[in-house]
């Protein structure tokens, strides 16, 4: 196993989430499928980080192991400067109220037989904040933070649109105000003409309560809209890290270029005279990574070297070292090649 | 248009579970399964207004009136010892139903538990109650009731428990299932998320998810229950006689069953009744509660 291991982005005292190298293998009858393979990821107080790639690309298992739904095989989570990689489930069971997540799909992750109130107030019920009349008013209130009326709390979540179901379970993982908050493709199950609506709350809430926040997606236009930096992940390993605007304007990975390539621009004319990398093949299995670079199969610039020795994630000297990447060809002032021109 | 319409809401209906009245509704369609519950309620006031019913004492003899043909008097005749037929089936089915209540109630509270753990907690636990499992369904109900009558003695408590045990390893499988299932769910991820601990995420979330497939296994283990009482009180290691069971009656029968037919007619229906009477009632609640089912 070569995971590459880099130090993490926000390691400073006021990191929220600091993942070191996480590593989650699973063991099955077909062989170890190594999802995360050294992944290290820190998200400051208040900060919006966007990690994307594509499916199976293992985002969602990042996001898992980062509020501890899933055990790290290898590597350390640290949230608000606690190790919280090896804690039981009952020693984790305190800690849970600084952090929380939003599922992707708000049909299977509200309980059908619950109430929205109850739904909602389970997690104020568990740490007893608050009681009886008590936490009816908080729901009430936090119903009302998410745009749903709170005659609404009385429901069911089958009663529900899909939006109202995603603004419910966004009111459930705020309801004990967490400083991280995980979103695992929190629109993507939704229709699109909602899908907005519910990216504009998570945003207002954010800027409002200013908790941390590690947004998985695949969806481009959401991340450069919400997030501050971006990570890109590909078969288990960050390729680049960037600030938001930085890594739009100036993609070096040769995957993070065609990964913006793939995404619709809004205008027509820049649409249709910009290069567009269309990649081969599928994504490799898991199962069986290729040697070297991950993405050498794919990759329209592969030469010799990737094929034989692994990248190392590395913090590049241009634009005050805030910017990594995992990739041979890209120097480190910062000169990389164009996989358009290609 | 209207297509779409009316396509929407069976689409919200499928995902999530149905409101009480909905599903009163659906069982209501479901014409088999209404019959099993209208005579299954017949059944059960039957044998809670039993000593109403009967209007003879189902234990007292009357020689003058031995092997009597189903009359006026007795309109489903009289047994070798002239004891009204019609009040020992009535008492008979009480008899039965009880059983069949006490047993599955007991497969439930040792299966269910069982279940539970095997599923939630995986690994060692599972493996323990996994071989506990196949060690009682290794056991043909036969030799597992006449070891336990050995052992116990013959009676109507110890058949119970025998029906009971021997119920235990469908009831655990059955949660075990269920748990496996929804414990993946991200339902109950978000219920750890929320701080909850063990007991709040298999009581609050996983045993109320399993509740649709275990009220369908408790309605089909009656009448295997009902079953299992009436063969061990016909092989003599259930309901003592002179107590009416419908077992112990068709035992009785065997040696009239030439002279006086009735007396086995009439036990026999009504466990054929019985029986198909809480196997309709399961079979339709199966359908109406398992989503997946095609009978819709």
């Amino acid at each position: 196993m070569t995971a590459a291991v880099a130090p993490a982005e926000a390691s400073r005292d006021d990191a929220v989430l600091d993942i070191n190298g996480l590593v989650r293998h699973f063991t099955g009858p077909a062989g170890t499928v190594r999802a995360v393979d050294g992944v290290s990821l820190g998200i400051g107080r208040g900060e919006i980080v966007g990690l994307v790639g594509e499916s199976g690309s293992g985002k969602s298992t990042v996001g898992r192991c980062a509020v501890r739904l899933d055990r790290p095989t290898a590597g350390q989570v640290t949230i608000n400067g606690r190790d919280v990689t090896r804690l039981s489930k009952r020693a984790l069971r305190p800690l849970r109220k600084d952090f929380h997540l939003v599922f992707q799909d708000p049909s299977s992750s509200l309980d059908p037989r619950m109430t929205v109130g109850a739904i909602v107030g389970q997690p104020l019920r568990l740490h007893r904040l608050a009681s009886g009349d008590a936490l009816r008013d908080r729901v009430a209130a936090l119903l009302a933070q998410v745009g749903l009326r709170p005659e609404l709390a009385r429901r069911r979540p089958h009663e529900l649109s899909g939006g109202q179901r995603q603004r419910v379970s966004i009111a459930r993982a705020l309801s004990v105000d967490p400083q991280l908050l995980v979103a695992d493709e929190p629109t993507s199950a939704l229709d699109v003409s909602v899908q907005a609506s519910v990216l504009n709350l998570l945003a207002d809430l954010q800027r409002e309560r200013r908790f941390g926040c590690l947004f998985i997606t695949h969806d481009l236009a959401a991340v450069e809209y919400l997030a501050d930096r971006i990570a890109v992940m590909h078969l288990g390993q960050l390729v680049e890290q960037a600030p938001a605007a930085e890594l739009f304007a100036d993609p070096k990975h040769p995957y993070t270029q065609a990964l913006l390539s793939a995404a619709p621009v809004p205008d027509p004319a820049a649409q249709r005279s910009r290069a567009r990398i269309v990649l081969s093949g599928e994504l490799p299995s898991p199962l069986d990574p290729p040697s070297g670079c991950r993405f050498h199969t794919r990759c329209p610039l592969a030469v010799d070297r990737c094929r034989a020795e692994p990248p190392v994630l590395r913090r590049l000297a241009e634009g005050g070292g805030r910017r990594q990447v995992s990739c041979h060809l890209v120097a480190d002032d910062g000169t990389a090649p164009d996989a358009a021109t290609i | 248009m209207s297509a779409a319409a009316t396509a929407l809401p069976a689409a919200e209906e499928r995902g999530a579970p149905l409101a009480p009245l909905s599903r009163l509704r659906l069982l209501t369609r479901n014409k088999l399964a209404l019959t099993g519950a209208v005579a299954a309620a017949i059944l059960v006031l039957i044998a809670v207004f039993a000593p109403l019913i009967a209007p003879y004492d189902p234990a007292r003899p009357d020689f003058t009136a031995a092997l009597r043909e189903p009359g006026w008097a007795h309109w489903l005749g009289t047994d070798d010892l002239g004891r009204d037929q019609l009040s020992r089936v009535v008492y008979g089915v009480r008899a039965s139903l009880q059983i069949g209540l006490l047993a599955v109630a007991l497969a439930f509270a040792a299966g269910v538990p069982l279940g539970l753990i095997a599923g939630y907690y995986g690994r060692f636990a599972d493996s323990v109650v996994s071989r506990l499992t196949d060690t009682l369904l290794a056991f043909p109900f036969l030799v597992l009731a006449v070891g336990l009558a050995t052992i116990l003695g013959p009676s109507l408590l110890n058949a119970t428990i025998a029906v009971g045990v021997s119920q235990i390893p469908a009831v655990i499988r059955i949660t075990r299932a269920e748990t496996l299932r929804l414990k993946h769910l991200d339902y109950v991820a978000a219920a750890v998320a929320n701080g909850g601990g063990d007991g709040t995420v298999l009581f609050r979330h996983i045993l109320p998810g399993a509740l649709s497939a275990l009220t369908v296994q408790a309605t089909v283990g009656i009448p295997t229950a009902i079953i299992g009482e009436a063969l061990l009180s016909f092989l003599g290691l259930g309901v003592q006689p002179p107590s009416p069971s419908l077992g112990v009656m068709l035992s009785s029968a065997q040696a009239y069953i030439a002279a006086a037919p009735w007396m086995a007619v009439f036990p026999g229906l009504a466990i054929i009744a019985a029986t198909l009477a809480f196997n309709l009632l399961g079979d339709g609640l199966r359908d109406i509660l398992d989503p997946q089912g095609d009978s819709r």
